[in-house]
């Protein structure tokens, strides 16, 4: 047992579902290692915000008691995972990374916590997030940063930064974020990890607290394509408690990954493949898409100028919906509330104004601005005209190519509070991924080369609906390269920390 | 500054001069949108806030490049027919009312007094 536990924590989700189903392992066991491995390293990543244990081990009972019978379990069966801080699960705390909701305990579970665990999936705890998924860094937790595992100086991305740390550092063989500009795709280029955004209503968001709804999506977080394709299975689906869920059928995703790519046509938008992009990002993207060509694609760069007017677009739309989505926290029915307030108006004006950080309220105040009186039409009307642009831009680049190709991020990752004071530089960072999103589309987040010691995501941008043809060329990619198989220092991790800790608390 | 003026059209001028004052967020913009979003902010906040806003609000300035006056505006990306779901009885009990209210008293939430003096 303990030969395999070693190199455990980086297996892929198939692997450990093959080492269970051969009984090398029992579900406890797999619990008992990757909680060992939180233990070990967590204290230095500080990936997640708390822990299921008890939950989980009286689920990894239930699941091994199964496996002994001999019962036929779906494919990911026992295997953990970790969820987002923003997810909904029954009797427990859901912060979403704020202070305003620190001792919220939601009363269901959202509709992905029911499909993971009726395909016997076990959530081992939530992960930390930027408050409210509102930033692209995990430096806007009210609790604490995440640290990137490939070098602890560097943010891991975000928003969904504790997920994605927690796959890469081996704490979890899975994960899911939610992303609404990019923030399952980012934090997973940072990390070296596979990170998707599925189509817009693949996925229900009944029990995903909502930062902007129509643009919240969540999706999954791996080592592999074929981990994303198998739990892509378990979560899509039409939701009847969702509005805006597809009822566009599901396939099975597992079935594209052998399509390989031959034949396949891939555009590069200009605009991303510039010289506006870090050269040493252009370049492993560049290697990548020859790599794709040699297995029978072709690229080519292609204008879609409309790309460069999305990060306005999106910081108009986005805060629009959540200066009204996040009315609800008004210190009344739940969440933290000024206990010395006099009066109703100003109890709610001072819970908001003490629960919410910095950037919440900043774009309260934006969406707030651009949705009133006489602003209106000068804002979030012009910016939902050019949401039309930029969706009919892909459909028509659709119209001629199967993928379209960029780097998730114009840079490498960087470091702690490079961009907190100007966070206009911090949106411009997301250039690449907030297009998907205003456009509804599906787009994968794959590890393409490292620069510095630090990892770089290429990102594929498919049709809607069209999941299948991203994971076909995302495995393919995975065939001929080791860059999802590369893993971060452990040890090294550990020895920094002690002097970085004190420099951040600074 | 007068390199800025050069080459300009009337209607392009006075296009820009609008803009100027529409779009510049005064300190009594931030206090009207705060009393809007029921946030209360130290000043020290205010200060840094309306800052930083405007230059995100300079960033939108681009979007005026484009020309949208045939264009419609997408709400959602993906347009659906509306469903419909089976009635379900939720009770109150059903929601942890009681244990997440900040102050919860004999099946109500407690407030403040509601009428200021």
């Amino acid at each position: 047992m303990k030969e395999i536990q070693k190199d455990l924590f980086f297996k892929s989700a198939i692997e450990l579902s093959r080492l269970l189903r051969e009984g090398q392992l029992t579900c406890t066991s797999l619990l008992d290692a990757f909680y060992a491995q939180i233990e070990q390293v967590d204290s230095s990543i500080k990936a997640f915000l708390r822990l299921e244990k008890n939950r989980a081990y009286e689920e990894a009972d239930t699941i091994n008691t199964r496996f002994q019978k001999g019962d036929a379990l779906p494919p990911l069966a026992g295997i953990p995972i970790a969820l987002k801080d923003n997810i909904c699960v029954q009797n427990s705390q859901t912060t979403c990374g704020s202070k305003i909701l620190e001792n919220y305990i939601s009363p269901y579970n959202a509709t992905l916590v029911n499909k993971l665990k009726s395909h016997s999936l076990i959530p081992i705890g939530k992960t930390n997030m930027d408050e409210f998924a509102m930033g692209s860094s995990t430096e806007n937790s009210a609790f604490y940063p995440t640290r990137n595992p490939w070098n602890s100086d560097y943010v891991p991305g975000g928003s969904s930064g504790g997920s994605c740390a927690a796959v890469a550092i081996g704490e979890a063989p899975l994960a899911i974020g939610s992303d609404t500009g990019g923030s399952i795709r980012q934090p997973a280029s940072f990390c070296g990890v596979v990170g998707m955004k599925p189509t817009y209503g693949r996925v229900s968001r009944y029990g995903l607290v909502a930062f902007a709804s129509s643009l919240d999506q969540m999706g999954p977080i791996s080592r592999t394509v074929e981990d994303t394709a198998h739990l892509l299975n378990v979560i899509c689906g039409h939701d009847p408690h969702d509005s805006t869920s597809s009822p566009a059928s599901v396939p099975d995703f597992t079935a594209a990954l052998h399509r390989g790519v031959q034949g396949l046509k891939i555009g590069v938008p200009s605009e991303l493949f510039n010289e506006s992009i870090q050269s040493k990002v252009k370049a492993s993207l560049e290697q990548g898409l020859n790599r794709l060509k040699e297995g029978g694609a072709t690229w080519e760069v292609i204008p879609l100028p409309v790309v460069e007017y999305a990060v306005p677009t999106y910081y108009i739309i986005a805060p629009a919906e959540a200066s009204a989505n996040l009315a609800r926290f008004d210190g009344v029915r739940y969440g933290y509330r000024n206990k010395e307030a006099q009066t109703l108006k100003n109890m709610m004006k001072q819970s908001r104004g003490k629960g919410f950080g910095r950037e919440v309220q900043r774009r309260i105040i934006l969406g707030t601005y651009a949705l009133s009186s006489g602003y209106y039409d000068a804002y979030y009307l012009k910016a939902q005209k050019v949401r039309t642009l930029i969706k009919e831009a892909f459909q028509k680049a659709f119209a001629k190519y199967d993928v379209i190709i960029t780097p998730t991020s114009p840079t490498l990752p960087f470091r702690f509070g490079e961009h907190t004071q100007d966070p206009l530089s911090m949106y411009l960072a997301d250039i690449a991924t907030i297009p998907v999103n205003l456009a509804g589309l599906p787009a994968l987040s794959i590890p393409c080369g490292f620069a510095k010691g630090l990892p770089i995501g290429m990102q594929l941008i498919g049709k809607a609906f069209d999941e299948e043809t991203l994971l076909a060329a995302g495995h393919w990619f995975q065939t001929v390269t080791n860059f999802h198989k590369q893993t971060p220092n452990v040890i090294s991790i550990g020895k920094k920390i002690k002097h970085q800790n004190s420099t951040l608390n600074k | 500054m007068a390199s800025v003026f050069r080459g300009k059209t009337l209607w392009e001028l006075s296009a820009a001069l609008l803009y100027y004052f529409i779009m510049t967020l005064t300190q009594k913009d931030l206090e009207n949108v705060l009393e809007l979003a029921c946030l209360e902010v130290p000043q020290q906040e205010k200060n840094l806030y309306l800052d930083q806003l405007q230059k995100i609000l300079d960033d939108m300035e681009r979007l005026n490049q484009i020309d949208l006056r045939e264009i419609s505006p997408t709400s959602y990306t993906h347009e659906q027919e509306t469903f419909l779901r089976e009635d379900r009885v939720v009770y109150p009990s059903d929601l942890n009312c009681e244990n997440n209210a900040p102050e919860w008293d004999s099946g109500f939430f407690r407030v403040p007094k509601i009428l200021e003096e």
